[in-house]
Formats: structure tokens, sequence, C-alpha cells
């Protein structure tokens, strides 16, 4: 006999048990009398019924336990609850990137106009909105001598100029020589995963977080390495790298 | 590295403290009842029905006094409880096998349970304690400060061995517990001041003058109308009830009602030995807290307060499993 | 420095800050506050001891120094109850004894001598220890030509990786007619594992501007800028403060110093292609003649020195050339500053006397293979050098040795590698980088290294076809030839090399598909051993599925949708988890 009719089984009687019990109880509560002291012979004939059906309950609920614990006792427990969480991260308000054109007139005042400024200029745009607008950038050509030609040549060349918006937090993974070996490759491809960053794209969904591999960040001895907004953490595994973002959301 | 072990900072202290509560205790509660013991026992038999108010040639039996358990088997219980607590901080600390302890839950059901039917037990003996400490003229046996006293020196040294596999309240909710579910730490932790609550209650009724005395723990035991197939209807569906919740949730009862159970936590905060998820040797992998019915593991370490001596982690560990020796 | 107090230095140096040093500096602070020494705790630069970040090292009363190493801020206030108490009969247990001091014995600073010791950003420290002495020395007593016959008879080379003659890259500036001149501190280090630059320039900036001076002196120039990668802020930070300071006490002697940013073009390190970037152009290098020396920021003469090479200036000259040329070998004078970095067990920044052995540096100075693996090979002089195999590694650390191996010194990045890592995969690597920053001017650079990226991507993929060992030696020919620069003349340097010592590597991935050093994701498979004990740990840490949950019985990984992150490798615990 399967453990599952066993179960069925047991369990019915015990269920017929409790049906009887009760019915006795409630006929024997009709029924009292005032005097309830007497001792009747019908109520010492219930209290053996009682009794017994009492004992073959007892008996069929430990069948029914037996016959359930064979059948699902041992549930296989799912995977501890904190492993699986993917980003918990809050989607973060996103800055006003609207260009304010009173920023890049300071910067040319302060930096010059001449072609020699590029850089600066280009520097000084991006560290105020973390990109280069392209509002920016043709205000730059209008106040400088710098063509429109010129501005677009040195912004593409370089790496760290960007002229696509990033996100509230500016990860940079350092993919040298010694964090390549030691791991950067997991580390990058965990944080793309936690941060659920869609392919060929280096920004997060809710644009909290960039993601930028770079080529060296100068502390090769806690390799692997990122920075987040400047700030370094060495000495990474992929779950220790999602923390140090996790604490700087 | 977090200690396992709960309780105090200091190893040194440690062993001092539960000795001296112990030894202090002992003194209050021996003094208490062998001076309980030098008063003669009187029953009023006023309360018997008189001739003049029943009639019809009623002659007024003797006074009978029911005969009290022969002494030598009051004392076999009290051995065989401390022999059964014994037997479970074997199993479970030395042997770490859960497969005995089904087997001692199981005596212990039977001969505490169905054949002592319940009485007396450590948790019903909070309220003779309690009053024989107060009232002079109150006087408890030996064998039931020994009966509320053992489990808690046991829980000074070892935890909530009572619990484990001699209790027979807690028996029989652990032979029950089919499919548990962990209950959120939160809900956990309130619930579990309920049993505080219900220690207060059966403390405030025992302490109130003879007649109004009222030991609420006998009158709202949900198993021992079970045990005696014989009760309160409305606490032996309770009784129905919690079993039923219990195969679901782990002992209910255990955890979050039992006054006892309130005092063995306390006990165990000084305890130097009991159930550890060993730091150095284990793997982090989670099975235990998984397995543990009861919510006693978090963080990777045993609650002693909470671990209720089941065993279930030590069978869930796949070290364990591989027979791997875990000091 | 008073030899009486007690002085607490705290290690702030980039790595030092990523370690976590600046919670022990504030507790640290917080506990000498309580003593009543608020002024014993001195943040300095780093001393290259990388390793034991974050670090504090203390000069006692004594002058005795202890050192600390992996201080946590809740240790670090019994290291100063420890050292600021007067003597008292008994000790605490739990005040932590110093360690072990640094293995400096076979290190010879002159480059690094302040480094660690001195706070950076304030001035007097560095005048303390004969800063801007030298500075003054010239100005007074020398001419230029007596500087640069110095300078020459000391042998000082081109620490940036060319080893120029340094001397005679300032007689051709100074023989120039052009009164405007230039002088430029090349501060690019985009050697990816090198890290030299950027210690000292963030601990003893004065030392680089001081040597900047004397340059200027030397050649006549009228300006002097320094040009820091951008990936280094804290650098750039402490020079533009260093510049400040040193120009209110007028040490400079009026000589206009800028710092300028790069932008994260590795190339720019190349001195044409840092000229274009400093007028504002795309950062492309040109043909020479004319060198920069002649024509070159501006159309004026400039002349552009390394950082370290700048920083031994000092030196040279208040200790004199010969102090100089006694150290190194006769051709190679001198000492170096490598980064040693990779699978090593001392990490850092040493700086040795020219012609010590590789295998000293890697055992006994670093320490030796981490986690007791097996010392394959080294990689020396970052994307321009090559590899160097353990089975040469007697051979002395100067330029002409290195050049008999095929490699090239480089700017000194020194990244050791071990039996788990994959030649093929470090060459392509280093292509894959030189490749991105090539900066698109010459055809056999742009799209010959393109070529010889795409046949090591296809070798460890597995989808090596015949002949294309052969390919890549032609193209690496060619691409050194016909290019105009540095970086395309030297890109084919790690293939060549590991072609040349690791030839099996290539052949085991082109003919047998196989990945030696288990490394090449798409030619290793992960496999579960029957040492599992179904604790379910690398089901936990798999970050894509592919290991089943499944308790108590032996799992399995998924080889569809295994990365080969090696997560589960590292979690498991009973080593139940191979790589095939």
């Amino acid at each position: 006999m399967s453990a599952r009719r066993g179960a069925w089984i047991a369990g019915s009687v015990a269920a017929l048990c409790v049906v009887m019990l009760f019915a006795d109880y409630i006929v024997a509560a009709r029924r009292k009398t005032k005097d309830d002291a007497i001792i009747t012979a019908a109520r010492l004939a219930r209290k053996k019924r009682d009794n017994a059906v009492a004992w073959v309950l007892i008996g069929a609920g430990v069948a029914f336990v037996s016959c359930a614990k064979r059948i699902g006792g041992s549930k296989p427990p799912g995977p501890p609850r904190d492993v699986r969480e993917s980003g918990r991260l809050k989607a973060g308000c996103s800055q006003d990137w609207l260009p304010n054109a009173g920023f890049v007139d300071d910067a040319v005042a302060r930096l010059g106009r001449s072609k020699e400024a590029a850089i600066p200029l280009l520097q000084a745009i991006q560290g105020h909105y973390h990109y280069l607008p392209d509002e920016a950038l043709r205000r730059v050509c209008e106040l400088t001598e710098i063509t429109p030609a010129e501005i677009a040549g040195t912004s593409s060349f370089y790496a760290r100029f960007r002229r696509s918006p990033v996100g509230k937090h500016v990860v940079r993974v350092c993919h040298g020589t010694a964090c390549h070996v030691s791991g950067a490759r997991q580390i990058t491809d965990e944080l793309r995963r936690y941060l659920a960053i869609p392919e060929g794209a280096d920004t997060d969904p809710a644009r909290m977080f960039t993601l930028d591999e770079v080529a060296c960040l100068g502390c090769c001895s806690l390799a692997p390495v990122l920075m987040v907004d400047g700030h370094p953490a060495g000495k990474l595994t992929p779950a220790t790298a999602c923390e140090a973002l996790r604490e700087s959301a | 590295m977090k200690d396992g072990k709960g309780g105090l900072r200091g190893r040194r202290r440690q062993g001092a403290c539960p000795t001296a509560l112990l030894v202090g205790l002992l003194l209050c509660l021996s003094a208490g009842s062998v001076w309980g013991q030098a008063l003669e026992y009187r029953r009023p038999v006023e309360t018997a029905p008189q001739p003049d108010n029943i009639g019809g040639g009623y002659k007024t039996p003797a006074v009978q006094k029911p005969l009290p358990r022969a002494y030598w088997l009051q004392v076999t219980d009290v051995v065989l409880l401390a022999a059964a607590m014994g037997v479970a901080v074997w199993l479970v600390l030395a042997r770490r096998s859960r497969r005995w302890l089904v087997g001692l839950s199981m005596a212990s059901l039977a001969y505490f349970g169905f054949y002592r039917e319940g009485c007396i037990c450590p948790i019903g003996s909070i309220q003779n304690v309690t009053v024989a400490l107060v009232d002079p003229k109150y006087s408890i046996p030996i064998v039931v400060t020994a009966t509320f006293f053992l489990p808690l020196c046991v829980a000074l040294f070892f935890g909530r061995a009572f619990c484990g596999g001699v209790c027979a309240l807690g028996a029989i909710q652990e032979l029950v517990v089919i499919r548990p579910v962990q209950v959120p730490r939160r809900l956990d932790r309130v619930l579990g001041w309920l049993k505080y609550v219900y220690l207060g209650l059966a403390v405030f009724y025992a302490l109130k003058p003879a007649l109004a005395r009222d030991f609420v723990i006998c009158r709202f035991d949900p198993f021992v109308g079970l045990f005696r197939r014989a009760g309160a209807p409305h606490m032996i569906i309770a009784g129905g009830v919690l079993l039923a919740a219990g195969m679901f949730v782990g002992r209910p009862y255990c955890r979050w009602l039992c006054p006892y159970g309130g005092l063995l936590a306390w006990c165990t905060r000084l305890a130097r030995r009991g159930v550890t998820i060993t730091p150095d040797k284990e793997l982090d992998c989670g099975l235990c807290r998984e397995a543990c019915p009861y919510g006693a593991i978090e963080q990777m370490r045993a609650v002693r307060r909470d671990c209720l001596y089941c065993a279930r982690c030590y069978d869930a560990c796949p070290r364990h499993r591989t027979l791997v020796q875990i000091t | 420095m008073s030899a009486a107090a007690v002085e607490i230095r705290v290690g702030l140096g980039s790595c030092g800050v990523a370690s976590g040093g600046e919670p022990v500096r504030d507790a640290l602070e917080q506990a000498a506050r309580r003593l009543g020494a608020r002024n014993a705790v001195k943040s300095v630069g780093c001393n290259g001891m990388c390793y034991r970040e974050p670090m504090v090292e203390v000069v006692g009363r004594d002058g005795r120094v202890t050192l600390y190493g992996n201080v946590r801020p809740e240790t670090a206030a019994g290291i100063v109850r420890r050292h600021l108490r007067r003597r008292r009969w008994f000790q605490r247990d739990d005040d932590p004894a110093g360690d072990p001091p640094p293995n400096f014995a076979k290190q010879k600073r002159i480059v690094l001598e302040n480094c660690g010791e001195i706070d950076p950003l304030n001035l007097d420290d560095y005048l303390a220890r004969d800063g801007y002495r030298a500075l003054a020395l010239c100005r007074a007593e020398r001419t230029p030509e007596q500087v640069i016959a110095a300078i020459s008879d000391s042998g000082l080379r081109g620490r940036g990786g060319a080893g120029f003659p340094t001397s005679r890259k300032w007689a051709m500036g100074r023989a120039q007619a052009d009164p405007v001149k230039y002088v430029i501190c090349n501060g690019d280090e985009g050697d990816p594992g090198a890290f030299m630059d950027r210690l000292v320039l963030e601990s003893d900036p004065h030392r680089v501007l001081e040597g900047l001076a004397i340059a200027a002196y030397a050649v006549g120039a009228s300006e002097a800028y320094l040009y820091i990668r951008a990936e280094y802020p804290l650098a750039v930070e402490r020079v533009r403060v260093a510049i400040r300071q040193a120009a209110d006490r007028g040490l400079l002697g009026g000589l206009p110093t800028e710092v300028r940013e790069g932008a994260g073009a590795f190339v720019c390190g190349e001195e044409t292609a840092l000229i274009q970037s400093l007028e504002g152009k795309r950062g492309m290098p040109k043909l020479r003649p004319p060198y920069p020396v002649e024509r070159g920021f501006r159309g004026h003469p400039t002349v552009i020195n390394n950082v370290e090479t700048l920083a031994t200036v000092p030196w040279i000259i208040r200790h004199g050339p010969g102090a100089y040329a006694a150290l190194g070998t006769p051709a190679s004078p001198g000492t170096k500053v490598f980064s040693l970095a990779g699978k090593i067990n001392r990490g850092g920044l040493i700086e040795v006397a020219m012609g010590i052995t590789i295998r000293e540096v890697v055992e006994v100075i670093g320490g030796g293979i981490r986690n007791g693996r097996r010392f394959k090979a080294v990689q020396l002089g970052g994307p321009s050098g090559g590899c160097i195999p353990a089975w040469l590694a007697d051979t002395p650390i100067d330029y002409e040795a290195l050049a008999q191996t095929g490699t090239i010194m480089g700017s000194g990045g020194l990244v050791v590698l071990d039996d788990r890592d994959c030649m093929v995969d470090i060459a392509r690597f280093f292509l894959k980088f030189t490749q991105v920053e090539s900066c698109g001017k010459c055809t056999f650079c742009r799209i010959g290294t393109k070529r010889m990226l795409e046949i090591l991507e296809r070798l460890c993929a597995g989808q090596g076809r015949a002949g294309d060992l052969e390919k890549l030696e032609t193209l690496a020919d060619h691409v050194s030839r016909a290019s105009l620069c540095g970086l395309g003349q030297t890109a084919p340097n790690p293939v060549l090399t590991t072609l040349r010592y690791f030839r099996d590597e290539y052949e085991a991935h082109l003919h047998e598909r196989r990945c030696p050093a288990g490394r090449c994701p798409a030619l290793i498979r992960y496999r579960v051993t029957d040492d599992c004990i179904g604790c379910t740990l690398c089901a936990q840490a798999c970050p894509v599925g592919a290991i089943a949950y499944k308790p108590y019985e032996k799992h399995a990984v998924d080889d569809a949708l295994c990365t080969r992150c090696d997560m589960c490798r590292q979690a498991c615990q009973d080593d139940a988890i191979e790589v095939l």
C-alpha cells in the first residue's frame, strides 16, 4: 500500500473518530439533566466508548503522520533566499541634464579661447555634466577658435570623453594586466548581470550606474580593482564588487 | 569570526555563574520544601456531605484520602527524567543522531505522556514551586522540587535538552512535524514574548490566596486531554488544532506558549555547551538553517535559546552525512 | 624632525585609500587625541609595500621603526596605546605586535627615498630632507652646462621605456637657438600594470617638481608642464597643491609650472602625440625628425622626460654623478623602479639597482608565487614588452640583456604569471589593448594589429586555422617595421616573445583546441568530481544558474549555460570542481 493511500485512509479514520467524539459530546450536552452529579450507566458507557474511539483516533493519527512524513517529509529546501537577489538598487532620480549655457561661458572665460584649451574645456564640461552634450560643444565652437570639426575629432579620439549621458554613478572596472590575470573579466560580467545592463549598452535601465572598462587604474597590488566615482575598491571578488556598488548607491 | 556559544563573553565566568545560581536555587527550594514537609497533612472535612442536608439515612463515609503514588515510584519518575535528559544530551551533542532521538521522544511520550498522563510535569510544577516558596502552609514533596529543578540545571549547562527528547508535550509536537515553514524572524520574536506573559499570569494566579488560587497551566494544558483521553472539550480541541498546525509550523506551543520554555531559555544563556554550528569546519551552505524548523539558526550560528534539541541540523549537514568527524 | 617625538605614519596613497586607509587614519587620530598627542599622526604617501596596505609605520622616541601591516580601524587604538603611553609594567594582550621589518635589503631606494616617510603635502617635510637643495645648488653654483655634464657622468637614461641618455636630450635642447623652450614631465603612465609614476607623484610631488625645475634650468626653458593622465586624480590634485606651495615660497625660481590632464589615450605617452594633445588636437604621433627637442610644443624646442627620470635628478646633483654611476651595470647604471604585480605574494613598488636578476626580484623581494603555484613567466614592459619564461629567470635586468631576450624594460611594469595563466590569452590581452589604443594613422598598425587580434581571438576560441601562426609572425614583422611611432613598432612584442618561448601553447590551441593553462573560456569545461558532498555551495555561487540545487546529491555543471566565471570552483570547499 502506498504512503499516499495509507495517509488518506488514516486521515479519514481520524476524521471519523473526531466526528464521533463531537457527536457524543453534543448529544451528552443536550441530554444533561439538572443533577449531573449522578453517575448513570449511560455515562459510564459513553466514557468507555469515547476512550476506545480516542485510542483509535490516536492510532489513526500516528498512522497518518508516518504516512505523511514518507510522502513529503523531507522537502528539499529551496536555495537560500538571499542568494538570488538581483540588484535591489532603487531607481535613482536622474540628474538635470539640461545644459546650462552659463557654465560653458564661464569655462571659456577661465580657460581661454585658443585651440590649445580644447582638452581642458572638454574636461571641464565633462566634469560638470558627466558627459559632453552636443549643445555644450556647439557653444564652445561659438565662443572659441576651435572649429566643429576639430572639437568632433578631439572629443572622439580620447577614451574618457563620452557623448552619451551617464548614470548617477560611474563605475570604472580596471582591466590592466594585473587585474586581468586576477579575474577582472568575471567581475565585469557579474556586474553587468547584477545591474541588468543590456547587451551593447553600458548603463543600467534605472540609470544609476554606468559601467566602464578602463585600461589601468594603477592599483595593481590590489587587483582586481574598481573605482566608483573616483573612490577605489580593491581585492574584489564578484560578490564583493556588487557590495561595493550597493554601498555607494 | 562569530562566536557560536551564546551567553556571556568572559569564558572564565561562564562556569561559575550557573553553578552559583544552581546552588542558590537549590538552597531556597530545599529549605522551602523541607520546611513544608514538616507540616502535618490535613484535609478539611467540612465540605463532605452531612446527614442533615441530604437525608434518607445517609451516613457520611469516613474521610478517605486517595492513596498517593508509592514513594519509590515517584523517585523512579525523577530518576527516569534525569536519565532521559542525560541520554538526550548525549545523543544530540555527542552522537549527533536524530534517529535515536526520535526513539527517545517516542519513549518519553509513552511513559511521561500516556502512562503517567502528563502529571507531574515540570511545566506545571512552576505553580507548585511558586506557591511553596510563598505560602508556608503549602508543602510540596522533594520529588516535585526535583522535577522543577532538574531540567533547569541541565539547561544551565547544556541547553534545552528537556525540550529535545523528554518533555511529553514537546515530544508529541515534535513527532507531527511534517513540512515546517520558516516563520519570519520578526514574527517569531514577537510571538516569543507570549510565553513570558503566560508565565507571568501563571505565577500571578498561583500566588492568590488558597481558595482563589488557580493553576492555569494545568487548566489550560492543551495536550493533557489527549494523554488522558478525557478533559475539558475546549482544551482537547485546542490540542488538536495545535497538533494540526504543528504539522506545518514547528512546535508552536513550545516556541511561543510554554512558560517553562521561557525559564529554560533564560537558563540557556549561561550554558557553555550546546548545539554548535562549528565555525571553522562548516561550509556556510545554509542547509542546516533550512532544516531547522524552529528558526534557531541565524546567520549560520545556532541561537541556543531557541534550539529545541531536535538534531535536525546535524542530520542535514552534508559534512556530517559523509561521516566526517567534526569536533 | 625631532627625534624625541613619536611619529605615527599612515600610508594614504591610492592603494592605501583603496584598502580602507582613511578609516584607519581617523581611528588613529581619535585615539591619539584621547592621549593628548593629536599631532603624532601623519598621513604619508605609499612606500611601495602595497601588499600590506593599509599600513602604519611608527617611529618611536628612540628612532626605532615598527611596521604594522593590514591595519584595521579596530586595532588602530592598540597601536597608538602601545607607542604613546609611558612605560607600563604590563602590556595588554590584545595590543598588536609589530610586523617583521620590510625586505628592503635588496632594494636601493633613490627615487623612493622619501615615499612613505613624508607628508606629500607638507613642504617643510620635504625641505627637511634636503629638499630643493639640489635646485638651489644648480642655480647658485653650477652653470647649465655643468649640470648637463653631471647628468652625463651619471649615465642616467630615460626611464620611460626607451632608455635614451637624458643628458644628450638636454644637451640637444640647450643647443637650440630658439629663446622660447619648454620642459614637460611625462606622467601619462599608460602601461597597464605599471604605477610607479603614480606613486611618486602622490607621495613625493616636490621631488618631481625639483627635477623639472633643474631640467628647465639646464635646458634654458621658460615654461614647464606636467602631463598627468586623468586616471590618477589624486596625483593631479597633489601635484597642483605642491606647485602652489613651492611657487608661494619662491622655490621654483619663477618658473611657470602647470599641470595638464590627459584624457585616456595610451598613445599620448609618446612624445609627439603628447605634444599634439597639449595643443588640443587628436593625439596622433608625428614623423621624426624633426624631434621634439628641435621643434615641439607650439613649434618650439621641447624636452620631455619621464617622472622617474626627473625624480632621480635631485639625488644625482646632491650626491654626485659618481655615486649613481657606481650602482647598476656599466651600460645601464643606476636604479629602476618596478611595479611588481600579478601572482606574487608581496606585490608593490620596488627600486633595485640594475643588474639584479629576475629570479631575485620574484623570489627574494616578491616572496614567491601566491597560493603555492608554479612560476611560469614574467611580463615586462607592458604592451610594448614581452614575456620572459621562468627558465630565463637568471637574466639580469638591464637594457641590453633584456633586449637580447626579445623584450624591453619598458616603464617598469613587472607582472608575474603562474601556471594558470595562458600565454596566448596574455598576448591577446595586450594586442587588444594596443589595437584599441592605436591612433589609426598608420595603415599597418591600424589594420595589422586588428588582423593579429582576430587570429589570436580565433585561437582562444578554438577556431584556429592552419597557417595562423605563420601569418601571425609575418604580420608582426610588417607592423613593427612599418609603423611610425613606438606603439605600433612594439605592439607585436608580446606576440613575438610568447611565440618564441611558448610555442607549444599556441600549437595546443591551434591543433588540439586545448588550453593547457585551463584559462580560455571557450576551450575549458567545468566538471564536478566525485568528491562532491552535495553541500550546494556551487549552486548558490553560480550567477547564471548552471548548477542545479540538489542538496546531498552530486551536483553537475550545465555546459551550455556555464560562462566559465570560475565562481563555483572558488566556492567549493572540498576541491570537487575541476577544469578540463
